[in-house]
């Protein structure tokens, strides 16, 4: 079997994301889902419950302390909000271990995701070019790759990081070269089975090079700008760290305003505390938050 | 050289190890302490020592003009390097520190690989700490910066030794 092979046979190793999520998904679709209905979907699950009504408080999502039941939520904060943010609490236990591989200690590769979800999702209200749940969600997920080829497959990181130096080629390149994939398409192989819509899975496949896709959408460019920025600024870097060559016909397709890239840095710095914050707390949370030196 | 950075072995020697998250700063008189920031892009940390006084201080700068954000810059000065370092000097002087004998070193202000990365912040970082130095009367005495990888910057206050780490590898500054 190839490695390639064998990698994507380990994408099924990955627990899958709990049924709710599906659900909430479908709906999302349904113009004449019932609110109450809906509502009780996520109750089933008191730990969900109350991680969601937690998120739902924050600063961030911009209803602080006022939202006291599931059904509340979902009309003050529309149905998208409330699926974005179940899907965070339900990847969240897995994204927030050690990512071994890739050098990230506990939480790293979540500060990362949420930085990212969040850079997003200002990038795109800002700009006006795509929905900014999306775009949290896109950037939310875009790394997952890496549980599977940091956890998952015993690839020898080291052949990877030693060819980046030797040649001076970004990480997923090198990572095509030795194993025959890069985690870009492997998280789009892992949300694939998460079910997850496929306008977010492009997103996320094609997040280091939003021009090898033949008719991007916004949404690629946006996910691949806020990743840069939130690499520039170091929230979760691993032994990757900024190995990567930034796209710049992303820039030109966006037409980015002057001082765009400062205004979400400094943005996305302010909130991200609160939201680490929150998740360390949620339930399955069990890391540190600060990143702590290895080796 | 012992590894400073590990942080076992510094706890074993009695050392505190004081994280200086991004957009902070931490000034300090007591020589048990290492200040360390981790993760620099291309972000810029600064030390600064006075050996006489022994008293220090490191700072994680994120951007290098607060114009963007006046508000941002007003709440958390460390943020920009054009209000953070000015602070951070004004807190080690407070302590005792005398500019004629302060050390200043630098890490970061990296970006990603290639030429293409239009935002160059952290070319520019390291522009407007070039020109707050030069209007504080300070020069670099030592820097690591610019490049792909992720840098961890310490500074220990007992020796005043300035240490770096770039991919496990640590060296003096």
């Amino acid at each position: 079997m190839s490695i390639r092979r064998d990698i994507l046979a380990k994408v099924h190793a990955v627990p899958p994301l709990p049924e709710v999520v599906f659900k909430l998904q479908k709906y999302c679709n349904d113009p004449n889902v019932s609110y109450p209905e809906l509502a009780k979907v996520i109750e089933v699950d008191p730990g969900l419950t109350t991680s969601l009504l937690r998120l739902a408080n924050s600063a961030y999502f911009g209803c602080e302390g006022t939202i006291g039941s599931v059904q509340y939520a979902i009309t003050r904060l529309g149905l998208k909000r409330v699926y974005q943010m179940v899907l965070a609490v339900c990847v969240a236990p897995m994204a927030r271990k050690p990512i071994r591989g890739y050098d990230l200690t506990p939480a790293m590769l979540w500060q990362h995701a949420i930085a990212t979800a969040m850079a997003s999702e200002y990038l795109a209200q800002e700009l006006g070019q795509a929905e900014p749940a999306d775009a949290f969600t896109a950037g939310m997920l875009h790394d997952m790759g890496k549980i599977v080829l940091g956890n998952f497959v015993e690839v020898d990181m080291g052949k990877i990081r030693a060819l980046v130096e030797q040649r001076g080629i970004p990480f997923d390149e090198a990572e095509r070269e030795i194993v025959g994939t890069d985690h870009a398409s492997v998280a789009a192989s892992l949300l694939h089975r998460w079910q997850i819509p496929e306008r977010i899975v492009t997103a996320v496949r094609y997040h280091h090079h939003p021009s090898g896709c033949a008719d991007p959408e916004p949404l690629l460019d946006i996910v691949h700008v806020a990743d840069v920025l939130c690499r520039d600024v170091g929230w979760g870097m691993g032994a990757d760290a900024m190995l990567y060559r930034f796209d710049p016909a992303s820039a030109e397709r966006l037409a980015l305003p002057p001082d765009i890239a400062e205004q979400t840095m400094a943005e996305v710095s302010l909130g991200l505390e609160e939201m680490m914050e929150i998740f360390q707390t949620l339930g399955g949370a069990s890391a540190p938050p600060r990143p702590q030196p290895v080796g | 050289m012992s590894a400073l950075l590990d942080i076992a072995q510094a706890q074993r020697e009695g050392r505190t190890i004081v994280a200086v998250d991004i957009s902070e700063m931490r000034v300090s008189a007591d020589p048990a302490q290492v200040l360390v920031t981790y993760s620099l892009g291309s972000c810029v940390g600064v030390t600064v020592f006075d050996p006489e006084a022994g008293v220090g201080g490191l700072i994680h700068c994120m951007l290098p003009l607060s114009r963007i954000d006046p508000r941002k810059a007003a709440a958390r000065p460390a943020m920009f390097v054009d209000t953070g370092l000015p602070a951070l000097l004004q807190a080690v002087y407070d302590l005792g520190a005398n500019q004629r004998r302060l050390l200043v070193k630098a890490a970061g202000g990296g970006s990603p690989l290639g030429p293409d990365e239009i935002f160059k912040i952290g070319q520019r970082n390291l522009e407007v700490l070039g020109k707050v130095l030069w209007k504080n009367g300070l020069e670099l005495r030592a820097q690591s910066v610019g490049g792909a990888q992720a840098r961890t910057l310490a500074l220990d206050l007992q020796t005043g030794r300035t240490i770096v780490r770039t991919d496990g590898k640590e060296s003096e500054l």
